[in-house]
């Protein structure tokens, strides 16, 4: 397998585009997986890469910050993929939401169906307005995980708040809002990494309520009252939610499904003495906050990756850890690059990670970064 | 959007300082936890004795160090082997302790049991207890937990019940299941014909009258002194025990009969020349040993013990004081063994209830008397299909022997309570009272009294019908229990006769303690009244004494006219023998008593009998108990 990644240029370099797609000469690409900036003119790219490419699987997701080797895009990166094997493909489907926010089952079946036959699968998300975690459970449910890698990414986009038109997902010519793009790669080998650098800085504790992302009492105490003790500084609490990026909820058990995995703060309400989460929280979760700087998240990054052989590389990172890398934040993958040989890169900040946990497929992170190693397998 | 560094710091130090006082928390709590589990360890019963992953020693509790004789100064550091050291408790051999394998961690508990603790200055302690694995996070074994129990005193107390339950308390002797034991496993070894083993059953001669003259004590004591004299006389490998009351065994295990003989010799002749001195008292008493050759033709136990016992029988028949060696045809063995056929079939005639009753009339001999008619019911035991009848004295002496009486007299007396109370009521009338016979196995059964009641609910008999007759000698063995059973009865409403009275001539003194309502004047005074002046004068003194206690007195063997005409003279109250009326089957004498035609009974019974020979009461069949 062949692959290269070509930044998407700004709407200012509009002759740079189409020089960039002349570029590529020769056989068009057997899959092009792109990642755009939801700024209005996915639309129009994606028209373009029709016209370049018409026989090519094109799909991805809009997202604010992309990845294009080593390094940070805002205005798109496209992947390129060419299979050395005719027989080996990528498919594409695409399930969407229910008005009400739900999953139909009879798609669920369907999709169950179409993930048993792949060798590895790509997940790409809505990240605001798709049932990403109900999506894995029932997947979880129907025991579709088993001895498939599946990784993915949940879209993002700059200001969440603001709803225009959300991060949505894409395939061919056409976007999808609420909706979850599944690809499915055949003849393609995946190997799954979760990149984390967080250390446990806090005694444990015990989830005792929450309903789904949102967290109410911890042992017994206000969640909101708890987050007081750690992040109030001179006398007035840190900025919530920004403070607590860097001090990420680290899921200890006693769940070994749920071991090792973190949660983002979405919104802290202390009115209602309620946390709001990018992820789920259940009662009896034992967790700690943890602390992480770019140099534990880079370095760990750079170790995962190290010595590692592949063909292509894709990588969701949480928008939690651009964050905290902060200046930095280019930094991560120029590391990861420069650990895989550089080889070719894509992938974006997300709005959540979806990978396998210490117990199994299918587990919903928030900051950490899921890499996805791809290389074609032998016909 | 990031928050600025110092924010970040500040952070940071809150969650140091939450962090550090969780973690102090922890080591508060942990301590405490440690102190509790230390404080528990001090003060348990068990010693305890910690040892990390390579068995070397971590902790003892004080337990542990009084135990093990090593101070947990010095103990700590060094190896378990070191500190605990086992002995194999029966071999008393060093145990090698399997450090390695316990450290495997495949037994999660492995006890100690058969052990003895050789503490660091040598003393020694029994001990029991258990070696388990400290087990880490992952499962992991990180060290030892041994725990150890005195068991010193248990093991003692073991010894002494065992001791108590193979030995005979009076004399310290084994007792007879040990005995029994030890000839079981001679018994099942091989090359018995190789190596000879011998047998003898002593029984002493003269206990009883120690015994009856100077009380238990006297007799317990004279037990204990021949026990001793057994024990000198005796190789060291030879077991002698008490088989029970004055029963004595000997096991000569390797020894040959010629030499078996001599040691039973010189045993008889100790015993013969030794003086038992009581208070003022000086007996002499003798021994009966039978001595059985243990050959491949006796197989059990009981046999042994069985053929021991009939030689020992025959040296007593002859004498006593002499070795009776048990030979399979020796005429007088092979007698005690037919009477062991007859034993069984005593039992089978139970089982089957083959016996049969008579009953020989009681006449009273005052002319006026209401009802003049009483009867003693006699024991009839048929040989198979002969229509003959087995001596009584030898069944009721079989029936003794083998305990076989408490059984027969309830089979009478329960026969006797159905049968009469199936009679009719006027018939019943007539009938003064009914003799029944007891032996003295019977009157020391302190459930004889439930089973008479139980019949007397059942028939509805009046109890006062029912005159128990029981001998002197019968009573007299065992006075106190005699004496409850005989109380009990007498509660019901049944009464007591004195049989054979004037046999022992002891009798007049149990006449103030027994509570008795009759006198049976024995035969033998009775046979020659006619001729003889000294049996009149002995029996008009017991009429005189029976009327100066208030008792009716009977003539047994009252064979003839003038016999009759003299013992009436006397006032002797009632007459029983051959001339009065013979035994006949208890429904006929029933018939008889309850005759309407008032012609005089004696004639109506006593015509039966006139041309045969006096035969006594108990001659045809009777559970009679002579002593």
């Amino acid at each position: 397998m062949k692959s290269m990644v070509v930044p998407v240029p700004g709407p200012d370099e509009p002759g740079i585009w189409q020089d960039r797609l002349a570029a590529v000469t020769g056989r068009p690409p057997d899959v092009a997986l792109a990642f755009l900036p939801g700024n209005g003119r996915s639309q129009r790219t994606l028209r373009e890469l029709a016209t370049a490419w018409p026989e090519t699987v094109r799909f991805g997701c809009e997202s604010v910050t992309q990845f294009a080797d080593a390094a940070l895009a805002s205005q798109g990166s496209l992947h390129l993929f060419w299979f050395d094997h005719p027989g080996h493909r990528v498919e594409v489907d695409v399930i969407e939401a229910t008005p009400d926010g739900g999953l139909h089952a009879d798609e669920l079946d369907r999709l169950t169906d179409t993930i048993r036959g792949a060798d590895a699968v790509l997940l790409l998300v809505d990240g605001l307005h798709f049932p990403a975690q109900q999506l894995l459970a029932e997947l979880r449910a129907r025991g579709v995980a088993a001895g498939i890698p599946i990784a993915g990414g949940l879209a993002s986009m700059a200001s969440p708040g603001a709803d225009a038109g959300g991060a949505r997902v894409f395939v061919d010519r056409q976007l999808y809002g609420a909706a979850c793009a599944v690809s499915c790669w055949y003849g393609v080998r995946a190997d799954v990494e979760i990149v984390r650098g967080w250390s446990p800085a806090s005694p444990s504790y015990t989830v005792t309520r929450a309903e789904g992302n949102v967290l109410y009492e911890i042992d017994g105490e206000p969640a909101t009252e708890w987050y007081r003790r750690f992040f109030t500084v001179g006398g007035a609490i840190a900025p919530l939610p920004e403070a607590a990026h860097q001090f990420p909820l680290i899921l200890e058990g006693p769940d070994l499904g749920r071991q090792g995995l973190y949660r983002s703060m979405r919104q802290f309400d202390e009115p209602a003495g309620a946390v709001t989460f990018w992820g789920d929280l259940e009662v009896g979760d034992e967790i700690r906050l943890g602390m992480g700087n770019g140099t534990s998240l880079v370095e760990t990054a750079c170790d995962l990756a190290a010595g590692r052989h592949a063909e292509a590389a894709v990588l969701y990172s949480c928008v939690g850890r651009e964050i905290v890398l902060g200046q930095r934040a280019e930094a991560e993958v120029e590391a990861i690059h420069e650990a895989l040989e550089k080889v070719p890169l894509s992938g974006f900040f997300t709005f959540g990670e979806i990978g396998p946990s210490a117990r199994g497929p299918l587990a919903f992170y928030n900051h950490t970064a899921v890499l996805v190693l791809l290389s074609e397998v032998e016909a | 959007m990031t928050i600025d560094r110092d924010l970040e710091v500040e952070i940071l130090r809150n969650l140091l300082r939450h962090t550090t006082r969780a973690y102090e928390e922890q080591v508060a709590a942990l301590h405490a936890e440690k102190e509790l589990a230390q404080v528990t360890l001090a003060s348990i019963g068990d010693g305890v004795i910690t040892t990390d992953r390579s068995a070397t020693v971590t902790y003892l509790n004080r337990v542990a160090e009084s135990l093990t004789g090593w101070g947990m100064a010095r103990a700590a550091g060094r190896g378990l082997g070191d500190v605990l050291s086992l002995a194999d408790t029966a071999l008393g051999t060093r145990a090698e302790l399997p450090i390695a394998q316990w450290l495997t961690g495949r037994a999660d508990t492995t006890r100690l049991s058969g052990v003895t603790l050789i503490a660091r200055h040598g003393s020694r302690c029994a001990v029991e207890g258990s070696v388990s694995p400290i087990r880490g996070p992952q499962g992991e074994v990180v060290g030892l937990v041994i725990i150890l129990r005195d068991v010193s005193e248990t093991r003692l107390l073991a010894l002494q019940m065992a001791h108590q339950a193979s030995h005979d308390q009076l004399t310290g002797l084994l007792n007879r299941p040990a005995f029994e034991g030890r000839l079981r496993m001679v018994l099942e070894s091989p090359g018995l014909e190789e190596r000879p083993a011998c047998v003898c059953y002593m029984d002493l001669d003269q206990f009883k009258v120690v015994n009856d003259t100077c009380g238990h004590i006297a007799g317990d004591e004279l037990l204990r002194r021949i026990a001793g004299l057994l024990l000198n006389q005796v190789r060291e490998t030879d077991v002698v025990v008490r088989l029970g009351g004055d029963e004595f065994g000997i096991l000569l295990d390797d020894c040959d009969v010629p030499s078996a003989r001599v040691i039973a010799e010189r045993v008889c002749e100790t015993v013969c020349d030794y003086r038992f001195l009581w208070e003022d008292d000086v007996f002499s008493i003798s021994a009966s040993i039978g001595l059985v050759p243990l050959t491949p033709d006796l197989h059990s136990v009981m046999e042994v013990m069985s053929a021991g016992d009939h030689a020992c029988y025959v040296a007593k028949e002859q004498g006593g004081g002499r070795v009776q060696v048990f030979e399979r045809d020796d005429r007088e063995v092979a007698h005690r063994m037919g009477e062991m056929s007859l034993v069984v079939r005593l039992q089978r005639s139970l089982e089957e209830s083959r016996f049969e009753l008579v009953a020989q009339p009681i006449m009273a001999l005052e002319p006026d008397a209401s009802r003049r008619w009483a009867f003693e019911v006699l024991l009839r035991m048929p040989m198979d299909g002969s229509g003959i009848a087995y001596p009584a004295e030898q069944f009721v002496r079989a029936a003794e022997r083998y305990g076989l009486m408490p059984r027969l007299d309830r089979w009478v007396v329960g026969t006797v309570f159905r049968s009469l109370a199936a009679e009719p009521r006027a018939l019943m009338e007539t009938v003064h009272t009914c003799f029944v016979n007891l032996s003295g196995a019977t009157l020391t059964d302190e459930h004889f009294a439930d089973y008479v009641s139980d019949l007397v609910q059942e028939t509805g008999l009046r109890p006062d019908v029912i005159c128990f007759e029981i001998t002197e000698t019968a009573a007299v063995a065992s006075m106190h229990k005699a004496r409850r059973v005989i109380d009990a009865l007498g509660e019901l409403g049944c009464r007591f006769a004195l049989d054979d009275f004037g046999q022992g001539m002891s009798s007049f003194g149990y006449l103030k303690s027994l509570p008795v309502s009759f006198l049976k004047i024995d035969g033998m005074f009775i046979h020659d009244i006619a001729a003889d002046p000294l049996d009149r004068a002995m029996v008009e003194s017991m009429q005189q004494i029976a009327k100066v206690y208030d008792l009716k007195t009977i003539a047994e063997a009252v064979s003839s006219q003038p016999i009759f005409d003299i013992v009436r003279a006397m006032g002797i109250d009632y007459a029983q023998g051959h001339f009065i009326g013979s035994p006949r089957p208890l429904a006929t004498i029933l018939e008889i008593a309850a005759d309407p035609s008032g012609r005089h009974p004696r004639v109506q019974i006593s015509a039966e009998v006139a041309s045969g020979p006096e035969e006594r009461p108990t001659s045809p069949a009777g559970v009679k108990s002579k002593g």
